[in-house]
């Protein structure tokens, strides 16, 4: 794994990993969940991409603007900077690699974000991992989330409307994620793998018919700071890639 | 943005490839570095980010910080021929052989719950290190934690039966008694819950006498506990645990009991970082960066 900076201000912190053998003619790129899930699906992430990368994929894994190591804020940056940056990494990807970005692996609300990459990047699979769709599903969720919390921590957040998960967003977060349909993107191939307890079916159903039951417990908005480890999500994702 | 006033540059040391992010002041920086390590399994950015906070926060005082993935954590592979206790040795020679590379002569090493304990022994086992930030470190139950404990445990009882009492009359006599039986049966199956310290295997180290033999070389230690942390109740236990036969002058003790075990509100954090920050700055005031 190759660690660097890249983009506008080498502001976008990115972890390589080069294809090992005989690499194959395209790349991969990971884009995680945000917030909070990003960092709890740290560990399962790296996985993916330490066995794609194995089997001959080039893997760009990334953070984004004011999230994990990227340099930033959270409460400057805007749900527009965050899908550019999937641009930016795919197009960063294709350009260490050698090799054009055409797999791409979301998570959670990047299956939202990521509609814009395939005016830029003609993307040819897509693999999405508990995807949530609509920006008004995962207010909610965040939502729910927030209220799980200890009351004596729910006094100590100033803004309830800005800050989710511990982390403070933008003035305008909550008005442009109820602003934020759901989206399909234009790709040959659209599978989906969602864990035990997922939400919104019937929205996942209208753009992929390739869905993918696992029986883990993925607790995406749970108070705890541990790692997210489904191993039986990740031998999904793996085995739909590899 | 990153605050133009501070670089960073991703790190992968030694054989291995121990990956790190070293966050330097861009003017002169300090002779002291800041080490974090990781909280439990969590990737070197912390939970809910706090690792990045406090380096950004204690470059912008001049150090040089690095956050560091331990062997087996985050980004960094694991060393398997080597014990943990090992490896964090080494993995901490990596990091200061780099930090020692940027004019860094000492350093203060922080972490949270595992990387407190982490910090300990390795403090214990190299004299390069001259303080230790512990967030929720080890410390003992004392006999007064026992009286704040059963003190706790009352007041809870009591508002317990009080709720059943009024309960019991909103009900009605029949009512009641069956809630009761119902309650009474519960109770019965009833055990003390797991705490953190039940999956520790802390009393196999004498971490007691790390900490007598790091005061006592003069290494400076801010110990802070946060308010959901079990083996820790009230302020003033940390000295106490120590008694008095361990000169604790250089131990300073904060009780941030609004705060929970990951400081997962940005309030809790910014009282962390006011806290580490104004500690660093009274007890290395001379390797403080003032800022206007």
């Amino acid at each position: 794994m190759e660690p660097f900076y890249f983009g506008a201000n080498n502001t976008l912190f990115g972890a390589y990993h080069m294809a090992e053998g005989m690499p194959r003619r395209h790349a991969i790129l990971i884009a995680g969940p945000l917030l909070n899930e990003g960092i709890r699906a740290h560990f399962a992430l790296l996985q993916v991409a330490n066995r794609c990368a194995a089997a001959g994929y080039d893997v760009l894994r990334f953070d984004y603007t004011g999230l994990g190591n990227s340099r930033g804020s959270t409460a400057d940056s805007s749900l527009e900077d965050w899908s550019a940056d999937i641009v930016v990494a795919a197009a960063e990807l294709a350009k260490i690699s050698g090799s054009p970005t055409r797999t791409l692996i979301t998570t959670r609300f990047a299956s939202n974000l990521a509609a814009g990459i395939t005016k830029t990047t003609p993307i040819d699979r897509l693999v999405m991992w508990d995807p949530v769709l609509a920006g008004g599903h995962w207010l909610e969720m965040l939502r729910e989330g927030q209220e799980k919390l200890p009351a004596r921590l729910l006094n100590l957040i100033e803004d309830q409307d800005r800050e989710f998960m511990g982390h403070i967003t933008s003035a305008t977060f909550v008005a442009e994620l109820e602003a934020r349909l759901p989206v399909s993107l234009d790709v040959d191939s659209r599978s989906a793998v969602i864990s035990r307890g997922y939400r919104h079916l019937r929205t996942l159903e209208a753009i992929t018919d390739d869905i993918q039951q696992v029986d883990a417990d993925c607790r995406w908005q749970a108070n705890t700071s541990d790692v997210l480890y489904p191993i039986d999500v990740i031998n999904a994702i793996c085995t739909r890639l590899i | 943005m990153h605050p133009p006033d501070i670089s960073a540059t991703p790190l992968l040391l030694g054989e291995t490839g121990l990956f790190g992010i070293r966050t330097s002041p861009t003017d002169q920086a300090s002779s002291l570095g800041f080490i974090l390590l990781n909280a439990g399994m969590l990737p070197s950015v912390g939970p809910f980010r706090m690792n990045v906070e406090l380096a950004d926060a204690m470059s912008r005082l001049g150090t040089t910080a690095l956050r560091l993935d331990q062997s087996g954590k985050g980004e960094s592979p694991v060393r398997p021929e080597l014990t943990p206790a090992d490896a964090a040795l080494l993995d901490y020679d990596e990091a200061f052989a780099n930090l020692r590379r940027c004019g860094v002569e000492g350093t203060i090493i922080a972490g949270l719950c595992s990387g407190a304990v982490d910090a300990l022994q390795i403090a214990a086992a190299r004299e390069s290190v001259v303080g230790l930030v512990l967030l929720d470190g080890y410390v003992e139950q004392t006999l007064r934690w026992h009286l704040y404990h059963r003190a706790n445990r009352a007041a809870l009882q009591t508002r317990r039966i009080f709720r059943r009492v009024s309960n019991a009359i909103s009900m009605g006599p029949r009512g009641a008694i069956e809630h009761m039986k119902r309650k009474l049966e519960a109770d019965s199956i009833e055990t003390e819950a797991p705490i953190l310290t039940d999956y520790r295997d802390w009393e196999t180290l004498d971490l007691r006498s790390s900490y007598a033999q790091v005061l006592g070389r003069g290494v400076k230690i801010l110990s802070v506990f946060s308010g959901t942390f079990p083996p820790y109740n009230h302020h003033g236990q940390m000295a106490r645990f120590l008694g008095s036969e361990i000169d604790t002058h250089n131990l300073t003790e904060v009780f941030l009991q609004r705060a929970d075990h990951t400081y997962t509100t940005a309030l809790c954090r910014q009282h962390l970082l006011e806290t580490v920050c104004g500690w660093f700055s009274r007890n290395f005031p001379n390797e403080t960066k003032r800022h206007e």
